[in-house]
């Protein structure tokens, strides 16, 4: 299963915006109901947009809910993006990091935990993860998931820490165990495809990395990772295509979508008009090939 | 050659992986005390140590230490490095007592062992650049400023934790104190005269929730700061500045400035729209969580390894803090803590 060529982010629900601290608080605030987040997200489906790309916040859980029961949005595809860092960031501050994995593994039966806690006694944390990525799964019980992505404070953790085994364990898990699209959030995407095309061997994995006329956050170099993106070797989801306002954004879009090798196209925004104008705008683009669903 | 990595916590294991995607991953280690710590560390295949005596007897060719333990014991921890002529980065504050800060930079100064401190906001690339506007007088001389540092850290009452005991170096002043303090330092240059500071609490008994103080630094500049680590309205710890020159008023935090451009001031259009383009920050090497936590490692570990590990080699190659800041910076919490009633 593939994605669409546009995806629905959801930095704007959690009050994040890379130009401007002030609105993101604002946005945060504003974010705060399930309603306001359903109406934005029927903007988005509208116009016709048929993936919501998310990260596992607990504030979705009566979004979902509330989804499910009203039956909205039908042929919408929702990917979770995990784990939701500052979730767990704020519990181990308050409570230690093995009370915070312990407290959300008694969502897990027994008869699974146990062999998993027993292979991380002995340095396989396989098990752990794949338990902790079900339970982050919790939430989308019911809805039709298009695939898991790991974000880039762990993915690019474990880049830095070179722990190839856990980065090919989740892919596998997510594709032959979950059997939906595993990919990767990256903010280093050449060195990305790199590891994950060349010393681990998988074919085409997918990427969500920056890409904007603005080189905002292309490291090492916005030549290498338009190269990088352009190589062929993965399937690739541009994000920050707007650099969060900072750019012009027509400018900024053409860019993005005369680039080679962006298969989709992630953006959020809490304004209508702007869904719909770059919605329409990358639909009429014939540079982005069409994915069925 | 080694990098070693003294404590395997969040923040050691945050240094750990920048620091081998700098300097390759033979040649980090982490020297951790926690045996299950170093086991997790050890399936990761990384090398690691229990303790700094054994790390330097089986590593000769350290050739610098990223200190990131609990502050209490960067005194001692700072001490046999330094006295080994090992290079040191330490975390954020130096120590808990600025006798002692200064001993070690004594120690640093007369061994001539190059030493930096983790003052990692240097290197967001709007501060420096307020630093820039305020030294180089693009926009007329400063009249005064606000800084706030505002995060929702503490969020109900907290009796047991270290986090929210003073004298344990717990509290808003010592959590986000050391960030924002440096910070006007660096942008504004030494403070002369505290002239008042009080507390508030939230949840917090034992430490201070809240701190405002005022203070006139050596080129007469008066700043007005305010640290909040209750404001539940934040995601996330977020540093704003609202500075008063001359020619105009300059709003700036992690991620933009902006600009408000006095009626009378004598700048010509393209002047204002050059000093007010916005601003796209540096490249680096490996991102992890920000340019500014692997600008400050490939600053530190070029310098103990002799190779420039930069790949931009412009921005804020000086911006780097030493233990003369820490030391500074230091002093003015034990100052603005007895000033509010907290010692």
């Amino acid at each position: 299963m593939t994605f669409g060529r546009v995806i629905l982010g959801d930095n704007q629900f959690l009050g994040v915006n890379h130009a401007d601290q002030g609105k993101a608080s604002s946005l945060y605030q504003k974010f705060g109901e399930a309603d306001t987040i359903i109406e934005v997200i029927g903007w988005a489906y509208d116009a016709g947009v048929r993936d919501f790309m998310f990260t596992t916040h607990d504030k979705y859980c009566p979004v979902f809910e509330e989804i499910i029961r009203s039956r909205l949005f039908p042929g919408l595809y929702f990917t979770p993006s995990l784990p939701y860092a500052h979730k767990y960031a704020n519990a181990m501050a308050e409570r230690g990091m093995i009370d915070v994995v312990l407290s959300n593994l008694r969502e897990v039966s027994k008869a699974r935990v146990i062999p998993a806690l027993a292979r991380t006694a002995i340095g396989d944390f396989s098990g752990l993860m794949k338990l902790l990525v079900e339970v982050e799964l919790l939430m989308c019980r019911g809805l039709p998931v298009r695939g898991v992505f790991m974000l880039n404070i762990v993915f690019d953790l474990l880049l830095g820490l070179n722990s190839l085994r856990l980065l090919e364990k989740f892919h596998r898990f997510v594709s032959d165990s979950l059997k939906v699209t595993p990919g990767f959030f990256t903010m280093n995407h050449p060195l990305a495809v790199k590891v994950l095309c060349d010393d681990i061997g998988l074919q085409e994995p997918w990427l969500c990395s920056n890409l904007n006329i603005g080189g905002f956050r292309t490291n090492p170099s916005m030549e290498d990772v338009v190269e990088s993106f352009a190589c062929g070797k993965s399937k690739n989801i541009a994000m920050s295509i707007f650099a969060s306002g900072a750019l012009g954004g027509e400018t900024s879009l053409d860019f993005v979508l005369n680039a080679k090798g962006v298969d989709s196209l992630v953006f959020g925004s809490s304004s209508q008009a702007n869904i719909k104008t770059n919605v329409d705008k990358i639909y009429a683009s014939n540079v982005i090939r069409q994915c069925p669903v | 050659m080694t990098i070693l990595i003294v404590g395997g916590g969040k923040m050691g294991l945050s240094h750990l992986a920048i620091a081998g995607r700098i300097a390759g991953p033979a040649n980090v280690a982490v020297c951790e005390a926690n045996r299950v710590i170093r086991f997790l560390y050890n399936r990761l295949n990384v090398r690691t140590y229990p303790s700094i005596a054994e790390a330097i007897a089986s590593h000769r060719g350290i050739k610098g230490a990223i200190i990131a333990t609990p502050t209490p014991s960067h005194y001692a921890i700072s001490k046999m490095f330094l006295e080994q002529s090992i290079p040191c980065f330490i975390e954020k504050p130096l120590t808990l007592r600025s006798t002692r800060s200064k001993e070690l930079m004594n120690l640093a100064t007369s061994g001539k062992v190059y030493t930096q401190m983790g003052f990692v906001l240097r290197y967001v690339s709007t501060f420096s650049r307020l630093r820039d506007l305020v030294r180089t007088g693009a926009l007329g001389a400063v009249r005064s400023y606000r800084a706030r540092m505002n995060g929702n850290v503490i969020t109900k009452p907290d009796t047991k934790s270290w986090r929210t005991d003073f004298s344990a170096g717990g509290g808003c002043l010592n959590e986000y104190g050391p960030h924002l303090i440096d910070l006007c330092r660096f942008i504004f240059g030494d403070v002369m005269t505290l002239q008042g500071a009080e507390k508030g609490h939230v949840h917090s008994t034992r430490a201070d929730d809240q701190m405002a103080f005022n203070w006139i630094h050596a080129s007469g500049v008066a700043g007005e700061v305010k640290l909040d680590w209750c404001d539940t309205s934040k995601r996330k710890s977020v540093i704003q500045f609202d500075i008063d020159f001359e020619q105009a008023r300059v709003r700036g935090d992690n991620s933009a400035l902006h600009f408000d451009f006095h009626g009378d001031n004598y700048l010509s259009p393209e002047e204002r729209s050059q000093i007010s383009e916005p601003l796209t920050p540096p490249k680096v090497s490996f991102y992890l969580r920000g340019e500014e936590y692997t600008l400050q490692l490939e600053d530190f570990i070029g310098r103990c390894m002799g190779h420039n590990y930069r790949v931009d080699h412009e921005f804020g190659l000086e911006n780097g803090a030493q233990l003369q800041d820490g030391l500074e910076v230091d002093l003015l919490i034990e100052s603005i803590s007895k000033k509010a009633g907290l010692q």
